[in-house]
């Protein structure tokens, strides 16, 4: 399962890290850092609760 | 009045939004519209959606758009026929294409991260406390007229380097913008009021601009907005003005009411005051919870359809408006366990308070932080605050807007 993000739509609100700290990173520059290209299958449900929670539904995701 | 195309009987929902006691207490009322997630209301000319998750649904659906002349009705309503309001609306963040709406919002968004709203976090804190040293010597104000209304306008002022002078007239503005949204909902006279309200606040932003663009300034929002129109290619004249009103308008209303019912809320719970002063994380989960608990907001923002979509077992036909209740879907209990209970600590995340999707609040972070900050700084200057009088609601044909809310300082 890969992670689909829309750079327009990313305002580093960083929900996504709270969800899922071992997948997604903010930096100090507010840039989105996606810490692993295929997601294990033990960070499935963690991954998917953060994209549902996007708050401005900027990440998909598409089964590799 | 044109009908909408009606296949089969629709589902449909009695809603008056004008019922005595609606403003006060909206609750029995979005406890009747959560019955069903999609219903139709014949009076309104759209759905009603009380949900939490038909509300995500549509908010995620690219087949849904914010642009009003994608409705099948607005050449037949009241709105079209209103040159101000058309003018304020063209250009904005609502009715932009999706294209031209990402190029336009990225350029202001970055200064509205959460990173980017904590370094404002020493300007905030230094207009509270102005605020609050204008207190001294007096022992009761008037939470809405004296603390409530007076922080979001400057906050955002200052951000765009507006002297304070301004300050009562584009909050006038901001209140007559937010109202152009429900015109179907307002008397002639209210109308009229507005309509006024917008021209000479859109004439008065087009002056800040023109004065900035004579006199540009470092590490100035408007001045890199206005260099950005400069450019040619990055952003419109009208989308300017537009985007500018859109910051004064978002900044200075609606957060108004967010600071008025955290106090509200508060000071009915004090033993909470006395956790939220020792944990500052506390804070802000009650921040969160008060817009979840108890909404300023009193009917639904819309969207509509471009082409037929089913939605929670109806089918939306292209044209149609949908009505989004966000204020009944943050009760909903099929995603908040007991909804009608106050808990700060309780997980807010996908919560709708701000939106969802492309047209979230760009500047939902901004007015966390003000809300913390000014209750927060409000109940360790005066621990002994008391409400002196229950606060009263006037009329308003979206927000349950406080009206006059007293308190004893203590002091």
């Amino acid at each position: 399962m890969k992670i689909v993000v829309d750079w327009d739509r990313c305002e580093a609100n960083a929900v996504c890290v709270r969800a899922a700290p071992e997948v997604f990173r903010v930096d100090d520059d507010d840039r989105l850092h996606l810490l692993v290209t295929d997601v294990p299958s033990e960070l499935r449900a963690k991954v998917e609760s953060a994209v549902r929670a996007c708050p401005r539904s900027a990440l998909s995701l598409e089964e590799s | 009045m044109m009908q909408p195309n009606q296949d089969n009987a629709r589902p449909t929902v009695d809603f008056n939004p004008t019922a005595p006691g609606y403003t006060e207490n909206p609750y029995p009322v979005y406890a009747k519209l959560r019955e069903a997630p999609v219903r139709y209301w014949p009076d309104g000319h759209g759905w009603i959606v009380s949900h939490h998750n038909e509300i995500q649904a549509i908010l995620r659906d690219p087949r849904f758009t914010s642009d009003r002349r994608a409705w099948s009705l607005a050449a037949h309503m009241e709105q079209g026929s209103i040159p101000e309001v058309e003018e304020l609306n063209k250009h904005g963040l609502f009715s932009l294409p999706n294209k031209d709406h990402a190029r336009v919002r990225k350029l202001v968004s970055p200064a509205l991260t959460p990173r980017a709203v904590e370094r404002l976090r020493p300007q905030i804190q230094a207009i509270v406390d102005e605020r609050l040293d204008s207190f001294a010597g007096k022992s009761v104000i008037d939470i809405v007229h004296d603390f409530a209304e007076h922080i979001p306008i400057r906050v955002i002022s200052k951000m765009l380097n507006i002297p304070e002078e301004r300050d009562a007239a584009f909050h006038r503005f901001a209140d007559s913008a937010v109202k152009q949204l429900f015109v179907m909902l307002m008397s002639p006279e209210e109308r009229e009021r507005m309509r006024v309200g917008i021209r000479d606040g859109m004439a008065m932003v087009s002056e800040v601009i023109e004065d900035r663009r004579k006199n540009p300034m470092e590490n100035d929002i408007l001045t890199s907005l206005i260099q950005s129109e400069e450019q040619g290619d990055r952003l419109s004249k009208p989308e300017l003005v537009s985007l500018v009103a859109a910051l004064l308008v978002g900044g200075s209303e609606t957060t108004v009411h967010l600071i008025s019912f955290m106090v509200n809320t508060l000071l009915k719970r004090p033993e909470l005051v006395a956790q939220a002063q020792a944990e500052p994380e506390l804070m802000k989960g009650v921040v969160e919870e008060v817009l979840r608990f108890d909404n300023f907001g009193k009917f639904g923002t819309f969207r509509y359809a471009t082409e037929d979509v089913e939605i929670g077992g109806v089918r939306i036909a292209k044209g149609e408006a949908v009505i989004l209740f966000f204020s009944a879907a943050l009760h909903d209990e099929a995603v908040y366990a007991n909804p009608q209970e106050f808990d700060p600590r309780r997980d807010a995340t996908g919560s709708l308070t701000f939106g969802h999707g492309a047209h979230y609040c760009i500047g939902a972070n901004l007015a966390r932080m003000e809300g913390q900050i000014a209750v927060a700084s409000l109940f360790r200057r005066f621990p002994d605050m008391k409400m002196e009088s229950e606060p009263t609601f006037g009329p308003h044909p979206a927000i349950r807007k406080m009206d006059s809310f007293k308190v004893r300082l203590g002091a």
